[in-house]
């Protein structure tokens, strides 16, 4: 069975170009278009093997989410798509539980093979 | 044991070293280069951890003294209980013989005291043999069993015995040996003889043997345990010296003298001559070992020294290559310290490394910003979560340090094992070749804003003067929300004007500002500098003449004509007086001219536009922001309103896309028009949006000021043109601020128009008509 991969972001530009790429990789593709909606779809989504998370959203930003999901003690993988700016928001997306972060515009390649090894069991 | 030789050296024995032979370079004579201080610094046999080899039980001269003496003692018992035995037999045959003599001779001699019963020869003879001191009795009886003479008394078992004696016998009794004889006479008469020896002379010969015998055992005894003694010392303190010898050896103490036996040839002699030829061949042994040893460490460190040579001579060549490339090469290990062989144009560029050869603080010093984003990335490679060529893609590509900017390739060195062993940085200074670039970009930017200028020298000061305004708000922001509005308008005006460096800059800040909530001053410091040097050169170019009038062809004739016609006074200042006013042609014109460069950059152009003013003509100042921020309606349509090639040709739309920017007056109202044959606004989507902010979107009109909020945009992604919901609010609040209302009409599929509209009051204070046709 293909593994379930949350994508939030509220650009649908990206969220087509990262499922386009995962679903090409095999991946199952569940879609969010904000932090609030993407933190929904995560907890009701228990078979996801990961969640791809954008920083800066509308109602919710990803490291809202990010908080939320460290405090309600979920080992959910998530990667941060960011734009290069603030190290900080890195360092702080880190401490609370990111896996990693992958800079935007990105290669798709460089993503499938960061959701691979994430997902790798 | 006989093949081995005493001394010298034993071949038999030797212990064929095979592995010796092969080591030795060349002769014998080698091997004998004295065994020098063996047991010193370089103990050359590896001898185990010394183990004195501790003797358990009993000694060897204890084994052989107990030996011997055991044996002499039993040899000497069995001797002499053998000899003592022996002597009493002896004894014992001696008397019985004694006795049987006695009983023949004097049965003889008393034949005629039997004849004739002759007492006194009887007696003669008894007295006689009575003499011998182991004479017991001496008894004579006749046929009738009488005694005829007796001496001693009889024992009354060989009384019982005579009577029926018929020939020799002897009988042995408890204390005597008793002979008894028949005496025949020649006369006739019979008679017996019994003659009686006592053994009491024998027990005392056998208890003085006895004594003797013990006597002499004790002697033998005591000689042979001193012998023993003697003979185990000697033995036992050869063997003593020779174990010793030998457990020195065996812990590793090899300076040991021969052992001395004295030169003794037995088997203890033989093996001490072994063993001093042993101990002397491992001597040899050894000392070759240890030449060889030195002679190898000698060949190492040679070959390790011309190595070490070579080797130097490739760094060298290695280094002369680092430091001579126009490039900065090094490498970084796990922990991110850099390599100790790195290019010394690192230094010239970056000054000395620090002492940790940490790279993040090398840069540090330069480009904070940098070397925390480096800082980040390199925790991700540390904590392997993804893969390297994802996390290495991650890292700053580019930095500024030192004023010079710099492009860092990284490469991944894996150790066997696909393990990542170190990171390779090459790091290329691209100052001249950004610097060019930005020149070139500059030059060009140059000569779209001196070609804008020479043809709308108007509208370009009006924008300059603008976007001055908007980068002193921009300088004098208190907070981010100061920031939002001048930064995204100053974006769409420089996009317009094809300045697109300060665009680019104006849009990457925004994003920024998106994502971190705040812009410092180092942040804005590049838009602020940029902006100088085109300041700088709208200055050089326009000089302190901004306040010349333009007159066209048209307005010249036009003038002409009515001064021609003798035309009254007061049109003619009207006409001229409206030389001072902006044409609404020219301003019209200057945006489709801007909407074209757009389109042509978002690969929409080109475009047709419709541009038609009517002949109005404004007053500059009082409009200057309502131009300035239509541009946002301009930007857009062109943005979101008009489709891609593909949507038009599936949509079965003329490939060419349509604009028309209007201006007129409509029963005394001012209008002024963009229209679009794009795809129309989607009303369903500004509810949604307009919902997610909790604005009321129940009715069109509420829909209308949705689409005008601040901060509304109905576009996922923000591009470099629109999408942020700012610039639709800020041409409201220009367009309300002058007292119009604005009404947006829009057909799926069709296009839509965005017309403003102002009461005819303000057309009479603010505009004047110099079309005398439409005057009043």
């Amino acid at each position: 069975m293909s593994k379930k991969i949350i994508v939030i972001d509220d650009s649908v530009a990206v969220r087509q170009q990262v499922g386009m790429a995962l679903k090409q990789a095999g991946f199952d593709v569940v879609e969010a278009v904000d932090g609030e909606q993407g933190l929904a779809t995560i907890r009701s989504t228990k078979d996801a093997a990961m969640a791809i998370c954008d920083v800066n959203m509308p109602k919710m930003t990803g490291l809202e989410v990010l908080e939320s999901l460290s405090k309600s003690g979920s080992q959910l993988p998530v990667l941060m798509l960011t734009t290069e700016g603030k190290p900080e928001l890195v360092e702080r997306a880190k401490k609370n539980g990111a896996k990693g972060w992958i800079v935007k515009p990105f290669k798709a390649e460089l993503l499938v093979a960061a959701v691979k090894k994430l997902t790798a069991a | 044991m006989q093949s081995i030789e005493p001394t010298g050296v034993a071949p038999s024995v030797r212990p064929a070293p095979l592995s010796v032979h092969e080591l030795r370079p060349s002769d014998e004579s080698e091997a004998s280069v004295s065994p020098a201080p063996v047991r010193s610094a370089s103990r050359p046999v590896p001898a185990p951890e010394p183990k004195k080899s501790v003797r358990r039980g009993l000694s060897i001269f204890q084994k052989l003294l107990i030996l011997i003496v055991s044996l002499v003692l039993g040899v000497v018992a069995l001797l002499g209980s053998y000899l003592l035995s022996r002597q009493v037999a002896e004894m014992r045959a001696s008397l019985e013989a004694k006795a049987a003599t006695y009983g023949r001779l004097v049965s003889k001699q008393v034949e005629s005291a039997i004849a004739f019963d002759d007492r006194e020869t009887a007696r003669e003879v008894f007295e006689s043999v009575a003499q011998d001191g182991d004479v017991e009795s001496l008894t004579l009886f006749t046929s009738k069993g009488t005694v005829l003479r007796a001496w001693g008394s009889i024992s009354p078992e060989s009384e019982a015995q005579a009577k029926a004696v018929k020939e020799r016998t002897l009988v042995a009794h408890s204390d005597r040996i008793a002979a008894l004889s028949p005496v025949v006479s020649l006369e006739g008469p019979r008679g017996t003889l019994v003659v009686e020896l006592s053994t009491r002379s024998l027990a005392e010969s056998s208890h003085k043997a006895q004594q003797r015998a013990a006597f002499a055992f004790v002697i033998a005894a005591l000689l042979g345990a001193l012998g023993a003694f003697v003979i185990a010392r000697s033995l036992g303190r050869r063997l003593k010296v020779i174990a010793t010898a030998a457990d020195a050896v065996a812990a590793g103490d090899l300076n040991q003298g021969p052992v001395d036996d004295r030169g003794r040839r037995d088997e203890i002699g033989v093996t001490v001559s072994a063993f001093n030829a042993m101990l002397t061949q491992i001597r040899d042994l050894v000392a070759h070992i240890q030449k060889s040893a030195r002679e190898e460490k000698v060949r190492l460190e040679r070959l390790v020294a011309e190595r070490t040579a070579e080797l130097d001579a490739r760094n060298e060549d290695m280094r002369r290559v680092l430091d001579n490339v126009g490039q900065g090469f090094l490498t970084l290990n796990a922990t991110g310290e850099m390599s100790r062989e790195r290019s010394r144009v690192l230094e010239t560029w970056f000054g000395k490394a620090p002492a940790s050869g940490s790279f993040v603080e090398y840069i540090a010093s330069s480009d904070s910003e940098a070397a925390r984003w480096f800082a980040a990335g390199w925790s991700a490679i540390v904590d392997d979560l993804l893969p390297i060529e994802v996390t290495l893609d991650q890292l700053p590509k580019r930095v500024a340090l030192s004023g010079r900017n710099f492009e860092i390739e990284y490469r991944p060195i894996l150790a066997a094992g696909g393990k990542l062993d170190r990171v390779l940085l090459v790091l290329s200074d691209v100052t001249a070749v950004l610097e060019r670039e930005r020149a070139e970009a500059g030059e060009r930017e140059a000569t779209r804003l001196f070609t804008r200028l020479v043809a709308d020298r108007a509208g370009f000061l009006e924008f300059f003067a603008e976007a001055e305004s908007l980068v002193e708000s921009i300088r004098s922001a208190q907070n981010a929300t100061d920031l939002v509005r001048p930064l995204h308008t100053l974006k769409g005006n420089a996009g317009i004007f094809g300045i697109d460096s300060v665009a680019r800059l104006c849009h990457d800040l925004e994003n920024q500002l998106q994502e971190a909530g705040a812009l410092s001053q180092h942040d804005l410091s590049p838009l602020f500098a940029r902006w100088n040097e085109i300041a700088t050169k709208v200055r050089s170019l326009v000089g302190d003449g901004g306040a010349k009038l333009e007159v066209s062809d048209g307005d010249y004739e036009e003038l002409a004509k009515a001064i021609e016609r003798r035309t009254a006074h007061a049109e003619l200042q009207s006409l001229l007086h409206a030389w001072k006013l902006e044409s609404g042609e020219a301003r019209l014109s200057r945006v489709a001219e801007q909407a074209q460069g757009l389109a042509e950059r978002l690969g929409k152009g080109p475009l047709q536009i419709d541009v038609d003013a009517n002949r109005l003509r404004f007053v500059p100042e009082k409009w200057t922001e309502f131009w300035s921020a239509a541009v946002h309606v301009v930007r857009n349509a062109i943005d979101h309103g008009l489709e891609t090639a593909e949507e038009r040709s599936q949509a079965g739309k003329p490939e060419v896309r349509k604009l028309g920017f209007r201006s007129r007056l409509d029963s005394g109202e001012l209008v002024v028009e963009f229209s679009d044959d794009g795809r129309g606004i989607d009303w369903r989507r500004v509810e949604e949006k307009a919902k997610q902010r909790n604005l009321p979107a129940d009715s069109q009109a509420a829909l209308v000021d949705a689409l005008f909020a601040d901060g509304l945009s109905t576009r996922d992604e923000a591009s470099e043109y629109s999408g942020r919901g700012v610039g639709l609010s800020a041409v409201r609040a220009a367009c309300q601020k002058l007292g119009g209302r604005v009404v947006v009409e829009s057909r799926p599929g069709q296009g839509s128009v965005f017309r403003f509209v102002w009461p005819a009051a303000l057309a009479r204070q603010s505009l004047v008509h110099s079309n005398p046709a439409v005057a009043g």
